[in-house]
C-alpha cells in the first residue's frame, strides 16, 4: 500500500516541479545554430570578414539572366540595345523594349536582389564603422570593400532605372517610404563612397576576386567618364595602364588567369564552377543558342578582326542555317573552373583614356591607346582623321565590338552619349521608343511604396 | 425502498506492505469506553483504506459496544460489533468491508457488485431494479451496489447512455457488471481537450467521426475519410500524386499571413501537420511536399473529434485558433476474450478524366496559322515541331503521362485481448500505392502499434500505454507528369530502344515531358508518437492524471538528377540532393480533476500545465558533378558538395489552464475554460497571453411543458463566446539575425543577413462566438442540428511586407486587421427505415461559410493592397476585365478601369471572385438488407475557380479542341494563335475570360460490404467475417473545363478513381 504513497508523491511532485520551474527561464529557446545575433557579427575578425565576404557570394547566386552581377545585365540590356537577339523568345519584352515590370522577371529580380545587396552592405558599414574589436587594417579593408561595392551597385542601378531611393541606413521604418533622388545626387554618393574606398583600402591579391584598390579606380575612371570628368578620368586610367596589368591575347582574356583582370567574381554553385555567360549563350546547353548575335553587329566587325572569330561562336544548325552566339566564356560545367567573371579589365581603361584624351585635345594619345585594343586585335593602327569627332566615333566603336555582351557597356555608352534614341531607331524603326532608355520601377514595389511614384516615363 | 449508501474513502496510511490481508490488519482502539456500530467502523476506515458498504438502516437502533484499548485485529473487532445479525466480507478488489444480514432464509439474500464500463472504469448513479418490484438501489462512485434479492430475481441496471442489462440472481457471489453504452448518438462519448462530454450536454461545436466510419473508406490520408463528412471542416486534396499535402481549414481564413492549419492532436500528443520538405528550393512546389499525417494508419483510427468554437478550443489556447483535431486510436475494449483481427484489400485506379486535345493535323495547322498571323516565317528554334520533327506522329500524351493504372494493397492485422483491468492491443499493418504515371514509382507504408491499459484491481491507479511507429517510403519520379499533357502531339515519346526521344531543336532549358523519369525523388518517413498516463484517484471526487507524449518524426530525403533528364547534347552532370528533417516533441500535462454534487447538479473541474518542447533540425546536401549516375545515391562521391541548409530550432511552450462545468438538472450546462500560455515564438515582452471562453447549453426538452413530448425528443440551445490564439510562424522571428550563405566564396565562409527583427509583436488573437440549436425528432430517429458562428480575427500576425530597399520583402509585425468569418452549418440525421432486416439511414450536412476582411488600416499604402479589398474574401482573386477581341489583331482586351490608358495589374484588375466555397458538404445513405451493407457518399462544392491554365494560344503547346473549333467558327471567343506568347496573354489568363463556375458534385466513396451469416460463422469458428467492395471518386458531376476542379486550373494530376475489394474478418 505503501507504494501508493509514492505516487502520491509522484504525482504532487510533478505538480510542484511545474510551479518550481521558473516558466521564464523555460521559454528561453536555445539559439538557432545557422544564425547569428547582427550585433554579434561584427565583434570578430572572422564573422566581420565573412560579413564582408558574403557580398560577393550574392553575384553568381542564379543560373538565370536575372540579376544584376552573374551575367544578367549583360543579357537584359543586351537584347534592349542591338547586340543579341532573343532565340528562343522567353525575353521578348526586353527585346523589343517593352517590358513587362508587373510581378517578374529581370526588372523585378535585379532591383530587388541589388537593394538586398545594398541593405547587406549598409549593414557591414554600420558595424564596421568605427569598431574598435576588429583590427584597424582589417576592418578599413572591409569597410573599403563595402563602400567600393555599394558604389558600383548604385553605378549601375541608376544607369538602369535613373532617380533611384538612396538607402544609406538598415532600419526599415526609415527606409521604407523613401522617394527617388536624382540621378546626381545618386553619383554624388557614388563618388563620396569611392574616395572613402580609395582611402581605406589595399592593393589587390593574387587572385583579383575581391574588391581592391585598382578595381576601386577602374570604376572611378568609368565613373569620371561617365560624368564628363575628362582629367580625373584619364588619370585613373593612366595609373592603371602604369601597373602590372597587361592586354593579354584573345584567347586568355577571360581566363582566371588572364594578366588582364583587375577584377572577376568567381562562380559559387557548384554545377556553374564557372560563368554564366558561357551557360546563358552557349548552345551546348539545350542544342540551339537562346540568344543570338544580331546581323548588325557582326557586320560591324572589321575585316580580319580576330575578335570576330575568337569570341563569336558559330552552329551550324539542322536548317542548314548558320547562327552566331557570344562566345567570350567557354566553360560551363567543367570543374575545376578556368574562367570567372571578369568585372574590370585593363582594355577598358585604355578606351576610356582614348576618349578622354580626345575630349581634351590629345587626339595622337588618343589614337595610341585605341591602337593598343586594335592591334591586340589584329587591326591595322586607327587611318582615320586625327580629330575629335571621328575618334570618338572609331573609339565607340571599338567600345562596342571590344565589349558586346559584357556587362551593358553598349547599352551605357549609347545613352551617355546622347546616340541611344538615334541608334536605336535605325536598328528597330517602329519598336523602339524615346522612353525606352530607362527601366521601370517594379511595380510590386510600387505597390509597397507609392513615394516610387512617378514611374519612368513610358510606364 | 430508499437505499443509502454509505461510502467512506481515506487516504493511504496506517499499512505496512507485509500486512496485505486486511483481515490480519491490527486496530489499535485508543480508549476504553462505549461505541457506537458506527464509531467503531469509523475507526478501522482511518486506520485501514477500506470503506464500509451497508444499507444505512441496518443500525439505526443497535446499541453501544463496550471495547477495551489495546489492540485487536480487525476480523475478530468485526465479529464482536455485528454479532450474529450481521455477517461482514472483505472486497480485496474494491477495498471494501460488506456488511450484509446473516442469511437466514434463502430467498433473500443481500447481493453486492460493481458496475463498470467497458472501460473498466466505475459507474456512478447506475440504477438498480428488481423486475416485478418497485425495490430498487443505485451504485456509488466505485460503482458498488448493494441490494436483498432472491436467487432466480431478475436485476435490471439502467444508466443514462448505456444500454439497459439484465441479470438473474443464481447465488450469492457479488456481481460484474459492464454495461455497453447505448447506440443513441446523442450519449456517445464525444472526445473535447482534456476530457469528454456527450452530445447531450455538450456545450461545445464538435463534431466527430468514428472508425466505423473510416472504415467505409480506403485512403492514404485518414483526412480524407473526413472530406464531405464533417460540417465546418474543408478539406482541399492538391493533387492525386500519392501523399501529396492536402489543405485542412476549419471554419474558413483566419489569419491572413500566418498559418491557417488546425492544432493536431494524436493520443494527446501534438503533431504538426505542415509538410517536412528540404527540398522547395529545387523541384517543382510540391515534389516531396507531402502530408505528414499519410504516414498515420486510418485503420488505427478509433475516432477523430473536430473541435470548431470557443468553448471547445479555448483550452488549447494559443493554438486553438484554427480549431484542434483530436485524434484517438484503437485500444484493447477490457472484454475478458482475445481477438484477432485481419482486413485486406486491394484495388486499382485511373484517372476518369482526359481533355480533348487536338490531334497532330489539327495541331499543326494551328501552328502554321499562329506563324502566318505573326507575319514571320517559323525558324528552328521558335517552331521545332514545324520544321524538325515528325509530321506524322500523334502521340496521347495524355495516356502516356496519366494513362497508366495504379495498384493498392492495404493489410491490417490486429490482436487484441486481456481482463477489465489489464487489457492490450497489437497491430501490424501494410499497404503499397503504385500510380497512374509511367515510371516506377510508389509509396509504401508499413506500421506496428501497441497499446496496453491497466487498473489497480481497486480501479484507483491506472496507467494507459500507446505507441504507433509507421515507415513511410514514398518512392516519386520528379515533377508532376499532369503538367506536360499539353506537349506538342508530333513529339515522339520514346526511341526504338524505349528510351525518352529527345526531339531535335529543343532550347536551352526546356523540360522533355519524360525527362522527370531521370529525376528521382525517394522520401523516408518514420514516425513515433508515445504516450503514457498516469492516473491516480486520490479520493473518489479528485482524480490526479500526469500524462507524458512523444513524438518522433523523420523524414530522409533524396532527390537525384540522373544524366538522362538532359538533352543528349550537354546539361550539367549528376546531381543529387540529400535531405534529413528531423522532428521531437516531449509534453507533460499534469492534470486534477475534480467532481462532486453541488446542490441539484453536477459540478466538474479540471486544471492542468503544460510543458512542451519542440526541436527541428534540418540538414540539406548537394551534391554535384557526379562521375556518373550509378554513384548518385551517396554524397561521399560527389565531385562537389554544398550544405544547402543545417539548422536546429527550438520552440518551448508552458501554460496552465482550467475548466468548471456545472451541470444543473441535466437541464443547464455552464461551462469556463481559462488557458494562459507562454511561447519562445515571441519576444521577451510579450511571451504570455490569456485565452478563455464561457458556454451555457440548456436542454429545454428536459423542461416540464416539452417533457414526454411524443414529437420533440430532445432540444437543446447551447452558445458559447471566447478568446483564442494563434502563434504559427517561425522560431525566432523577433531576432535580427546573419546566416551563412548556402555556398562559401573563395575558400572562405559567407555570410549575409536573415532577417529584420522584431521583438514587440504577439498573439493573432480570434474572438469566437457560436450559437446552435440541436433536435432529436420521433423517438431520436431525426436528428438536427443548426449552428451559427461568427469568428473574429485581429492583431493579425503578418510578414509585413516591406519594398526591397530596405533590404527585405517583409518583417514580422502585428497588424490590426480584422477579419470575420460567419457561417451557418446544417446537419441532418435520420433513422429512415428500422426494421429487423432492413434499415436505411441517412446523414446530410452542408456549411455555407462566408469569409470578409472587414478593416485594414491603410490598406491602400500596405502591399496587399493588390491582393485584399475592404468588404472582400481574403481568399478574393482579382484579374483583368476581358471585354473582348480586337476586331482587327485578334488580341483580348480588357476594361481600363481607371481610365488612364494603360491596362495596369494595380489599377485596372477587378474582383474575379472568391476561391473559399459558397457552400460545400455531403449526403450519405446508409442501407443495410439482412447480410448486406450498402452505403455511398456524394461530395458536393459550389465555388469558383479558374479554367484550366494554357499557354499561349499558337505557341508550342496543344491546345483544346474546342477551342481551335471556335478559332475557326468565324465569332472567336479566344484569341487569334500567334507564334510567341505576348504579355497581354498573361492578363488574359488571369481575367474574367477565364474565370467561372468550378463546382462539383461527387460520387466519392461507395462501399458495399456482405457479412457472412452466423450460421457460416459458428461452422469456421469465426466471430465475424465480411467482404467489401469500395470504390472512391467513382464519378464527378462538373461543368468544369479542367481535369478535376478540386485540384484546379495547374495541371496538377487530378483524384484518382479507385475501386478495392477487400475482407475483414475477426477470430
Amino acid at each position: 500500500m505503501k507504494k501508493y504513497l509514492y505516487l502520491n508523491i509522484f504525482i504532487w511532485g510533478a505538480f510542484l516541479s511545474l510551479l518550481l520551474v521558473s516558466c521564464d527561464s523555460f521559454l528561453d529557446a536555445d539559439s538557432p545554430i545557422d544564425a547569428v545575433p547582427e550585433d554579434e557579427v561584427f565583434q570578430s575578425d572572422a564573422t566581420a570578414t565573412s560579413a564582408v565576404n558574403g557580398l560577393y557570394a550574392r553575384f553568381m547566386g542564379t543560373n538565370t539572366p536575372t540579376l544584376m552581377f552573374n551575367g544578367g545585365i549583360g543579357v537584359m540590356t543586351g537584347l534592349g540595345a542591338d547586340e543579341i537577339h532573343d532565340f528562343d523568345g522567353e525575353y521578348q519584352d526586353y527585346e523589343n523594349n517593352e517590358i513587362i515590370y508587373t510581378e517578374f522577371g529581370p526588372v523585378v529580380t535585379i532591383w530587388t536582389t541589388t537593394y538586398e545587396m545594398i541593405y547587406h552592405i549598409n549593414a557591414c558599414i554600420k558595424g564596421l564603422e568605427g569598431n574598435t574589436l576588429i583590427t584597424p587594417d582589417l576592418r578599413d579593408d572591409l569597410l573599403g570593400q563595402a563602400y567600393f561595392i555599394r558604389a558600383l551597385s548604385y553605378f549601375y542601378m541608376t544607369n538602369l532605372y535613373g532617380p533611384l531611393p538612396i538607402v544609406t541606413e538598415t532600419e526599415y521604418e526609415e527606409n521604407r517610404l523613401k522617394s527617388r533622388s536624382p540621378s546626381s545626387e545618386v553619383y554624388e554618393l557614388i563618388l563620396s563612397d569611392l574616395s572613402k574606398a580609395e582611402t581605406l583600402m589595399k592593393a589587390p591579391d593574387a587572385q583579383n576576386i575581391r574588391a581592391n584598390l585598382n578595381a576601386v579606380l577602374a570604376l572611378d575612371a568609368r565613373v569620371q567618364l561617365y560624368l564628363e570628368e575628362y582629367e580625373n578620368a584619364a588619370d585613373r586610367a593612366t595609373s592603371l595602364i602604369e601597373a602590372s596589368y597587361g592586354l593579354d591575347s584573345l584567347d586568355q582574356v577571360f581566363k582566371r588567369t588572364s594578366v588582364e583582370t583587375i577584377w572577376q567574381v568567381d562562380g559559387v554553385l557548384p554545377t556553374y564552377p564557372n560563368t554564366f555567360d558561357a551557360y546563358f549563350y552557349s548552345p551546348e546547353v539545350g542544342g540551339v543558342p537562346s540568344y543570338t548575335v544580331t546581323d548588325d553587329l557582326l557586320d560591324s566587325f572589321e575585316d580580319g578582326d580576330k575578335r570576330k572569330e575568337q569570341w563569336i561562336g558559330s552552329y551550324k544548325y539542322i536548317d542548314s542555317v548558320t547562327y552566331y552566339y557570344p562566345n567570350k566564356y567557354t566553360q560551363i560545367y567543367d570543374a575545376p573552373a578556368t574562367e570567372s567573371n571578369v568585372i574590370f579589365r585593363l582594355a577598358e581603361q585604355y578606351l576610356i583614356r582614348a576618349e578622354a584624351r580626345a575630349h581634351l585635345g590629345d587626339l595622337d594619345g588618343a589614337a595610341s591607346d585605341l591602337n593598343e585594343i586594335r592591334k591586340r586585335a589584329g587591326l591595322k593602327d586607327y587611318d582615320g582623321a586625327v580629330e575629335k569627332i571621328a575618334l570618338l566615333e572609331a573609339i565607340a566603336h571599338e567600345n562596342r565590338i571590344e565589349f558586346f555582351s559584357e556587362w551593358g557597356h553598349r547599352w551605357f555608352d549609347l545613352k551617355r552619349t546622347g546616340k541611344i534614341d538615334e541608334v536605336m531607331t535605325a536598328f528597330k524603326p517602329g519598336v523602339w521608343k524615346n522612353t525606352a532608355h530607362l527601366w521601370p520601377i517594379p511595380q510590386t514595389e510600387i505597390n509597397k511604396n507609392p513615394n516610387l511614384l512617378p514611374n519612368n516615363d513610358g510606364y | 425502498m430508499k437505499t443509502m449508501i454509505f461510502l467512506c474513502c481515506t487516504f493511504a496510511f496506517g499499512f505496512t506492505s507485509e500486512m496485505t490481508r486486511a483481515q490480519d490488519a491490527k486496530i489499535a482502539i485508543p480508549e476504553t469506553g462505549n461505541f457506537t456500530v458506527e464509531e467503531v467502523f469509523d475507526l478501522i476506515k482511518r486506520q485501514t483504506d477500506y470503506t464500509f458498504v451497508y444499507h444505512s438502516d441496518f443500525f439505526d437502533n443497535s446499541g453501544d459496544i463496550a471495547l477495551t484499548k489495546g489492540t485487536v485485529e480487525v476480523g475478530e473487532l468485526l465479529t464482536t460489533v455485528l454479532g450474529n445479525r450481521f455477517d461482514h466480507l472483505f472486497s480485496e478488489e474494491t477495498h471494501s468491508i460488506i456488511i450484509k444480514r446473516t442469511t437466514t432464509i434463502a430467498v433473500q439474500q443481500t447481493i453486492t457488485g460493481v458496475v463498470r464500463d467497458k472501460n473498466g472504469l466505475p459507474l456512478l448513479g447506475v440504477a438498480i431494479l428488481i423486475q416485478g418490484t418497485s425495490r430498487g438501489a443505485t451504485s456509488d462512485e466505485n460503482g458498488n451496489f448493494i441490494i436483498d434479492a432472491k436467487p432466480g430475481d431478475v436485476l435490471r441496471f439502467s444508466y443514462l447512455g448505456f444500454k439497459s442489462k439484465e441479470v438473474t440472481i443464481k447465488d450469492d457471489q457479488p456481481l460484474q457488471i459492464i454495461l455497453e453504452e447505448e447506440a443513441s448518438e446523442l450519449d456517445e462519448v464525444v472526445l473535447v481537450g482534456y476530457g469528454t462530454t456527450s452530445k447531450r450536454f455538450n456545450t461545445g461545436a464538435v463534431s466527430t467521426i468514428s472508425s466505423a466510419t473510416l472504415e467505409e473508406q480506403t485512403v492514404q490520408n485518414p483526412i480524407q475519410a473526413l472530406q464531405a463528412r464533417v460540417p465546418g471542416l474543408q478539406i482541399t486534396n492538391i493533387s492525386g500524386r500519392p501523399g501529396a499535402n492536402i489543405e485542412i481549414r476549419i471554419r474558413g481564413i483566419n489569419s491572413i499571413n500566418s498559418g491557417n492549419s488546425p492544432l493536431f492532436i494524436i493520443d494527446g500528443v501534438p503533431f504538426n501537420s505542415d509538410p517536412m520538405n528540404q527540398f522547395n528550393a529545387v523541384g517543382p512546389p510540391e515534389a516531396g511536399n507531402q502530408s505528414p499525417l499519410n504516414s498515420l494508419n486510418p485503420n488505427d483510427i478509433e475516432s477523430i473529434s473536430i473541435l470548431k468554437d470557443a468553448d471547445a478550443t479555448a483550452i488549447y489556447g494559443s493554438r486553438g485558433a484554427n480549431g484542434v483535431v483530436l485524434i484517438t486510436t484503437k485500444r484493447g475494449d477490457g472484454e475478458d476474450r482475445f481477438n484477432v483481427n485481419v482486413n485486406i484489400n486491394s484495388g486499382v485506379g485511373d484517372v476518369a478524366k482526359r481533355l480533348s486535345l487536338l490531334d497532330t493535323p489539327a495541331y499543326l495547322a494551328m501552328r502554321q496559322q499562329a506563324f502566318e498571323n505573326s507575319n514571320m516565317p517559323p525558324n528552328p528554334g521558335l517552331a521545332p515541331d514545324l520544321l524538325l520533327w515528325s509530321q506524322e506522329q500523334n502521340t496521347d500524351w495524355q495516356e502516356v503521362l496519366l494513362g497508366n493504372t495504379a495498384h493498392y494493397t492495404t493489410a491490417n492485422v490486429g490482436f487484441s485481448g486481456g481482463t477489465a483491468n489489464n487489457h492490450f492491443s497489437l497491430s501490424g499493418n501494410y499497404s503499397r500505392q503504385t500510380t497512374v504515371y509511367p515510371g516506377d514509382a510508389k509509396n509504401e507504408r508499413t506500421g506496428v502499434r501497441a497499446t496496453y491499459d491497466y487498473k489497480t484491481a481497486d480501479n484507483k491507479f491506472g496507467i494507459s500505454f500507446s505507441s504507433i511507429y509507421t515507415y513511410d517510403n514514398n518512392v516519386a519520379n520528379g515533377g508532376d507528369f499532369g503538367q506536360f499533357i499539353r506537349t506538342a502531339p508530333n513529339m515522339t515519346p520514346y526511341d526504338e530502344n524505349g528510351d525518352i526521344n529527345w526531339e531535335p531543336g529543343i532550347f536551352s532549358g526546356y523540360q522533355h515531358p519524360l525527362a522527370n523519369l531521370y529525376k528521382k525523388y525517394v522520401n523516408k518517413t518514420d514516425n513515433l508518437i508515445t504516450n503514457i498516463v498516469l492516473d491516480y484517484d486520490i479520493l473518489p471526487s479528485l482524480n490526479a492524471k500526469v500524462s507524458f507524449g512523444y513524438n518522433f518524426i523523420k523524414l530522409d530525403q533524396f532527390y537525384g538528377t540522373y544524366q538522362g533528364f538532359n538533352p543528349p547534347t550537354g546539361g550539367p552532370k549528376p546531381t543529387a540532393q540529400f535531405g534529413n528533417t528531423e522532428r521531437k516533441g516531449i509534453i507533460v500535462e499534469p492534470q486534477l480533476n475534480y467532481h462532486r454534487k453541488l446542490g441539484d447538479g453536477e459540478f466538474r473541474a479540471l486544471v492542468g500545465a503544460t510543458i512542451q518542447k519542440q526541436s527541428y533540425t534540418g540538414l540539406s546536401i548537394y551534391g554535384s558533378n557526379y562521375g556518373s549516375d550509378e554513384l548518385l545515391n551517396s554524397a561521399y562521391s560527389a565531385g562537389d558538395i554544398s550544405i544547402w541548409e543545417d539548422s536546429r530550432t527550438d520552440y518551448r511552450y508552458a501554460s496552465v489552464f482550467g475548466r468548471l462545468t456545472y451541470n444543473w438538472m441535466q437541464k443547464y450546462v455552464f461551462n469556463v475554460n481559462f488557458r494562459r500560455d507562454g511561447s519562445s515564438r515571441f519576444g521577451t515582452n510579450n511571451k504570455y497571453g490569456n485565452f478563455g471562453s464561457v458556454g451555457a447549453a440548456w436542454v429545454f426538452s428536459e423542461e416540464n411543458f416539452l417533457k414526454d413530448n411524443k414529437i420533440l425528443n430532445f432540444g437543446k440551445l447551447r452558445v458559447s463566446y471566447g478568446s483564442v490564439g494563434n502563434d504559427q510562424i517561425g522560431d525566432y522571428q523577433y531576432m535580427r539575425a546573419w546566416t551563412s550563405f548556402q555556398y562559401n566564396y573563395g575558400g572562405l565562409d559567407a555570410l549575409i543577413p536573415q532577417r529584420l527583427g522584431d521583438s514587440n509583436y504577439s498573439w493573432e488573437k480570434v474572438e469566437k462566438f457560436d450559437v446552435a440549436l440541436e433536435l432529436g425528432l420521433l423517438k431520436n430517429n431525426i436528428l438536427f442540428n443548426v449552428n451559427y458562428y461568427k469568428n473574429r480575427t485581429d492583431n493579425q500576425l503578418v510578414g509585413y511586407p516591406l519594398p526591397m530597399i530596405t533590404g527585405f520583402s517583409s518583417v514580422q509585425f502585428n497588424l490590426p486587421a480584422v477579419v470575420d468569418n460567419t457561417g451557418w452549418e446544417f446537419e441532418l440525421n435520420t433513422t429512415n427505415i428500422d426494421q429487423q432486416h432492413f434499415k436505411w439511414n441517412t446523414s446530410f450536412n452542408i456549411s455555407l461559410p462566408k469569409n470578409k476582411l472587414i478593416s485594414f488600416d491603410n490598406l491602400e499604402a500596405s502591399g496587399y493592397a493588390t491582393d485584399y479589398e475592404i468588404g472582400k474574401s481574403l481568399s478574393l482573386i482579382k484579374g483583368y476585365a476581358f471585354t473582348g477581341l480586337n476586331a482587327d489583331t485578334g488580341m483580348p482586351e480588357f476594361e481600363d478601369i481607371n481610365g488612364d490608358g494603360a491596362i495596369t495589374y494595380t489599377d485596372d484588375r477587378v474582383a474575379l471572385g472568391k476561391t473559399i466555397p459558397d457552400f460545400y458538404g455531403g449526403i450519405s445513405n446508409s442501407l443495410t438488407y439482412k447480410q448486406w451493407n450498402l452505403s455511398f457518399l456524394w461530395q458536393f462544392v459550389k465555388k469558383e475557380g479558374f479554367g484550366y491554365s494554357f499557354s499561349a494560344i499558337g505557341s508550342q503547346n496543344n491546345l483544346g479542341k474546342e477551342i481551335y473549333e471556335n478559332l475557326n467558327s468565324g465569332t472567336p471567343k479566344y484569341p487569334e494563335p500567334v507564334a510567341i506568347s505576348y504579355p497581354l496573354w498573361n492578363n488574359y489568363i488571369s481575367s474574367t475570360a477565364r474565370w467561372g463556375d468550378a463546382s462539383y458534385l461527387r460520387l466519392k466513396n461507395v462501399y458495399l460490404t456482405y457479412n457472412l451469416p452466423e450460421s457460416v460463422l459458428s461452422h469456421l469458428g469465426i466471430d465475424r467475417c465480411s467482404i467489401y467492395a469500395q470504390g472512391q471518386n467513382l464519378l464527378t458531376i462538373t461543368g468544369y473545363d479542367g481535369l478535376d476542379p478540386e485540384v484546379g486550373h495547374l495541371m496538377y494530376t487530378p483524384l484518382i478513381r479507385s475501386f478495392y475489394l477487400g475482407i475483414n474478418l475477426s477470430l
